[in-house]
C-alpha cells in the first residue's frame, strides 16, 4: 500500500501517540496494580487491627464491669447474706447499664446465688471460669457458651438464626469475665460471672465498620453470627455459612473472599480465648471494588487524556505537516521540471549530434556524387567510354541530396537556436537545484 | 512507400519525439517543417509511411503528444 508524506508523517505521529498513551496506561495500570494491592492489603491489615481493638475494647469494658460489680458494696454485702432479691436488682441494673448479656453471683461453691435475668438459682455452675474465679484468679477471655449454660441466662434466642430457613449455631460466642468477691478479710465468699453475648450482637462489628472504613464480621463454628456486610437486598449478612476456608482459622488469612454476591480482599484472624486456643475468627474487608475501580479510573483517564493528546497533537500537527507537504510538494515540482529541462538538453545534444551525423553523411555522398561526375566528364582513363546521361544523373543525385542537406542545415539551424536556448534555461535550472537543495536542507536541519 | 510527416507542438516535443522512435527501433529524420502543416513547432519528422502505425504506438506508449501526420 502506497501512502503519501502527509499520511506517513501524520500516521506515524498518531502511531507514536498511541503506542506512548498505550504504554502509559499499561505501565500505569501495572504500577498500581503492584501498589494499590499493597496498599489495600495495608489498608485490609489495619482495618481488622481495628477490628481487634474495639474486639478487646468491648472485651474490656465487660471486664470492667464485672471487676466493679466484684467490688460493689451492695453486691457483696447481699452475697455475703445470699439475699438474693437484692442481689437481682442489683445485678439487673448493672447488666441493663452496661449492657452485658448476663451478669450471675456465685457463691464459693459455684452455685448460683442471683442473676440478673432473674433466672433460676442454686444449681452450680460448671464453668471452668467460674471455678477459676472462685480460686483468687479475675479471668476475661472470649468463651464459647455452651447450651446448658445459655438455657438458664434465657440467651438461646438470641442465638437462634434471625431467618427462618437458616439453621443457627448451638453454642455461644462471648467475651466474658469472672471475678471473686472478697471480704473484707479478703476470703472469698463468691464469685461474679458476666459476659456480653456476640451472636447476632452487632454493636462491636459496626463501630469497626464505620470507623475503619470496611467490612466487620464474627465467624463462629461455621457460621457468620455478626457482621455489618449487606446482602444484595440490603439485609445484614448473617447465619450464613462462611467460606469453608475461612472456618476454624488458626492462622491470620488474607485474600479474596465473597460475600453477599460482593468479592472483597479480607483479612480473618483467629479469635483466641484465655488459653490461647481458636474458638472463633475476626472478618475484616474491603471491597475489591474500591481498589479495581481506582485502577478503572486512572487506566480511562489515561486513555481519556491519551484521545485528548491525540486532538491537540493532530490540531498541531496537520498544519505543520502541510507546510512541510506542500514545501516538499513545490520543490519536487521544481526538481522534476529542472530534471525535464536537463534531460531535454541531453536529448538535443544526442538529436542534434545524430542529424550532424547524418548531414556529414549526405554531404560525403554527395561530394562523392560530384567526384565521379567531374571524373567521368574528364573520360574513362581505363578505356570505358563516358556518357552524358551516366554524368547528368550524378548531378541530379549530387542535386538532390543537396537539397536534403539544406534541409538538414535547417534543421540543424532550428536544433542550435533551440538548443541555445534549452541551454540558458538549463543554467537557470541548475541555478534552481541548487536552490531546491540549499531549502531541503534548510527544512531538514533548520539551517542553511 | 512515400514518406509521412509526423509534427508536434514543440521543437522540443520533435527532439524527444527523434530520441523515442530511436529507442524504440523506428527510423525517422527530423526535417524542417513543412509549408502545408500547421504547427508552433518549425521541425518535424519524416518516417516511412510503411512505419507510421509503429511510430505512433512507440510514441503513445512513452506518451510524447503527437500534434498530427501529414501525408
Amino acid at each position: 500500500m502506497k501512502l503519501g508524506l502527509r499520511t506517513k508523517m501524520i500516521g506515524t505521529l498518531l502511531a507514536a501517540i498511541l503506542i506512548s498513551t498505550a504504554i502509559s496506561a499499561l505501565a500505569a495500570r501495572q504500577t498500581m496494580a503492584t501498589d494499590l494491592n499493597k496498599l489495600a492489603s495495608q489498608q485490609v491489615t489495619s482495618g481488622s487491627t481495628g477490628f481487634a481493638g474495639y474486639w478487646d475494647q468491648k472485651k474490656d469494658s465487660v471486664s470492667l464491669l464485672v471487676s466493679q460489680s466484684a467490688i460493689n458494696d451492695a453486691i457483696k454485702r447481699a452475697a455475703k447474706s445470699r439475699d438474693t432479691k437484692v442481689l437481682e436488682t442489683t445485678l439487673t441494673g448493672i447488666a441493663r447499664q452496661g449492657g452485658l448479656s448476663f451478669l450471675t453471683v456465685v457463691d464459693p461453691g459455684g452455685r448460683v446465688i442471683a442473676r440478673a435475668n432473674a433466672g433460676a438459682v442454686g444449681n452450680k455452675l460448671s464453668s471452668p471460669y467460674i471455678a477459676r474465679a472462685l480460686s483468687g484468679e479475675s479471668v476475661n477471655s472470649a468463651a464459647v457458651l455452651p447450651h446448658d449454660e445459655l438455657e438458664p441466662e434465657q440467651l438461646l434466642p438470641q442465638i437462634e438464626a434471625a431467618a427462618s430457613g437458616h439453621e443457627g449455631v448451638s453454642q455461644g460466642l462471648a467475651l466474658i469475665a469472672a471475678t471473686p468477691i472478697s471480704d473484707e478479710n479478703q476470703r472469698t465468699i463468691g464469685a461474679v460471672y458476666g459476659g456480653l453475648l456476640m451472636n447476632h450482637y452487632y454493636d462491636v462489628v459496626d463501630q469497626a465498620a464505620h470507623a475503619l472504613g470496611g467490612k466487620a464480621a464474627v465467624i463462629f463454628g461455621d457460621q457468620l453470627i455478626s457482621s455489618s456486610i449487606s446482602r444484595p437486598d440490603g439485609t445484614r449478612l448473617v447465619d450464613e455459612n462462611a467460606p469453608e476456608n475461612l472456618r476454624h482459622v488458626k492462622e491470620p488469612y488474607s485474600g479474596i473472599d465473597r460475600e453477599g454476591s460482593v468479592k472483597y480482599l479480607a483479612r480473618v484472624e483467629p479469635l483466641l480465648n484465655d488459653q490461647n486456643q481458636p474458638i472463633a475468627a475476626r472478618w475484616f474487608g474491603v471491597p475489591l471494588a474500591t481498589f479495581t475501580d481506582i485502577q478503572q479510573h486512572t487506566v480511562s483517564s489515561l486513555v481519556l487524556w491519551g484521545l485528548v493528546g491525540i486532538v491537540i497533537g493532530l490540531i498541531i500537527a496537520i498544519p505543520v505537516v502541510d507546510r512541510i507537504s506542500r514545501q516538499l510538494i513545490a520543490r519536487s515540482r521544481q526538481v522534476r521540471d529542472s530534471a525535464k529541462e536537463l534531460s531535454l538538453v541531453i536529448v538535443g545534444s544526442e538529436v542534434s549530434g545524430d542529424h550532424v551525423a547524418q548531414t556529414r553523411e549526405a554531404v560525403e555522398k554527395q561530394g562523392d556524387l560530384l567526384m565521379q561526375a567531374a571524373t567521368e566528364a574528364d573520360g574513362p582513363s581505363s578505356g570505358g567510354v563516358a556518357t552524358a546521361k551516366g554524368v547528368s544523373e550524378k548531378i541530379l543525385a549530387a542535386s538532390a541530396l543537396n537539397a536534403e542537406i539544406l534541409g538538414d542545415v535547417v534543421v540543424i539551424d532550428a536544433l542550435a537556436t533551440e538548443m541555445a536556448e534549452r541551454t540558458q534555461q538549463a543554467v537557470a535550472r541548475v541555478g534552481e537545484l541548487n536552490e531546491v537543495a540549499a531549502g531541503l536542507n534548510k527544512l531538514v536541519t533548520g539551517s542553511k | 512507400m512515400p514518406d509521412v510527416v509526423l509534427y508536434f507542438s514543440s521543437n522540443a516535443d520533435t527532439m524527444i519525439a527523434t530520441k523515442t522512435l530511436k529507442d524504440g527501433g523506428v527510423s525517422a529524420k527530423m526535417i524542417p517543417k513543412p509549408a502545408s502543416v500547421t504547427s508552433t513547432a518549425n521541425l518535424a519528422l519524416s518516417v516511412d509511411a510503411a512505419a507510421e502505425a509503429n511510430a505512433i504506438r512507440v510514441l503513445g506508449a512513452a506518451n510524447v503528444a503527437l500534434g498530427g501526420v501529414a501525408r
